[in-house]
């Protein structure tokens, strides 16, 4: 009853009369399941694995570069930062701030592409790969899955940046970006706990 | 206008706690390692109350971190509570039960 009387307000903001409602839509929060569960079972793998083999795991944690992974996590954390002052931005319709917000989350998206290549460089010069022990393996199958969906979200942001430089996002017309960003934060999310069972936990 | 100026101080805030507590258990984390340099793979002589405190606060601040991200960046604080509490267990369950298979 009182969203009925919401919707029959005419002076209420679209922004404001979904706030009680999921953001973006039910496909996209079904896909993020599915991603989470996966990345769920690879961590549990891993730890489990860990347990099982603890001197290997702690000298393979100490092969991998802390200040790459502490880059890595800075980089995504703001980007994801600016793609959540982005979408505010989207509900009001301002598409120039969204278009400049959405190009600093990219460029923060390819220093995390970056870093994390130059980490992957750095240890398969050093002599390390997928068959070296069962740390490398898992390691190099966990962040190697999360950075094809670093570079699966940096093709939606682009798709994003395009459509606000084109005045497409309004206060009616923003649950496509909602999505966008909730699978981009979903991206941030697993990437916290990747830092933390690969590089914080010895 | 007042829920945007609102939601837009508490992503600032978000961020600025997110950074913060990534930094701090980065330092946490490897301390040990900066206190005994000359062999940072002996780690097992470190007090063990030290240890695990050091271990509860890590992922206590993993947990803040997944939280925030789902509270304030996907915008979950106003959805529907069984959706909300279903985002919210992810961040919460998931470094709780790392913990408990790691160091248990």
């Amino acid at each position: 009853m009182q969203q009925l009387a919401l919707i029959d307000e005419p002076s209420q903001q679209p922004s404001e009369l979904s706030q009680s409602k999921l953001p973006g839509d039910i496909a996209m929060w079904l896909v993020i399941m599915m991603e989470l569960t996966v990345f769920a079972l690879f961590f549990i793998g891993f730890a489990v694995m860990k347990r099982l083999e603890p001197d290997m795991f702690l000298q393979g944690q100490h092969t991998i570069h802390i200040t790459i992974g502490l880059g890595c996590t800075l980089s995504l954390l703001l980007s994801s930062y600016l793609v959540a002052l982005a979408l505010n931005e989207a509900k009001r319709g301002n598409n120039v701030k969204v278009a400049k917000l959405l190009r600093g989350s990219l460029c923060l998206a390819f220093v995390y592409l970056i870093a994390k290549s130059y980490e992957y460089t750095l240890l398969i010069n050093a002599g390390f790969d997928l068959s070296t022990n069962d740390f490398f393996t898992l390691y190099f199958l966990i962040t190697a899955f999360h950075f094809m969906h670093v570079i699966l979200g940096c093709g939606i942001l682009f798709y994003l940046h395009q459509q606000s430089r084109k005045q497409f996002y309004g206060p009616n017309e923003h649950q496509g970006f909602e999505a966008a960003a909730a699978y981009w934060h979903m991206v941030d999310l697993v990437w916290i706990l990747v830092f933390f069972l690969i590089y914080i936990a010895h | 206008m007042p829920l945007f100026h609102k939601n837009i101080k508490s992503i600032h805030l978000a961020a600025i706690i997110l950074i913060g507590l990534t930094c701090l258990t980065t330092a946490i984390s490897y301390s040990p390692v900066i206190f005994k340099f000359a062999s940072p793979l002996s780690l097992t002589d470190i007090n063990p109350s030290v240890r695990l405190f050091s271990i509860i606060i890590i992922v206590l601040m993993t947990m803040i971190k997944g939280i925030k991200i789902v509270d304030v960046f996907m915008e979950m604080r106003d959805t529907p509570k069984q959706w909300r509490r279903f985002a919210l267990s992810y961040p919460i369950i998931i470094p709780l039960v790392l913990a408990l298979i790691l160091y248990l």
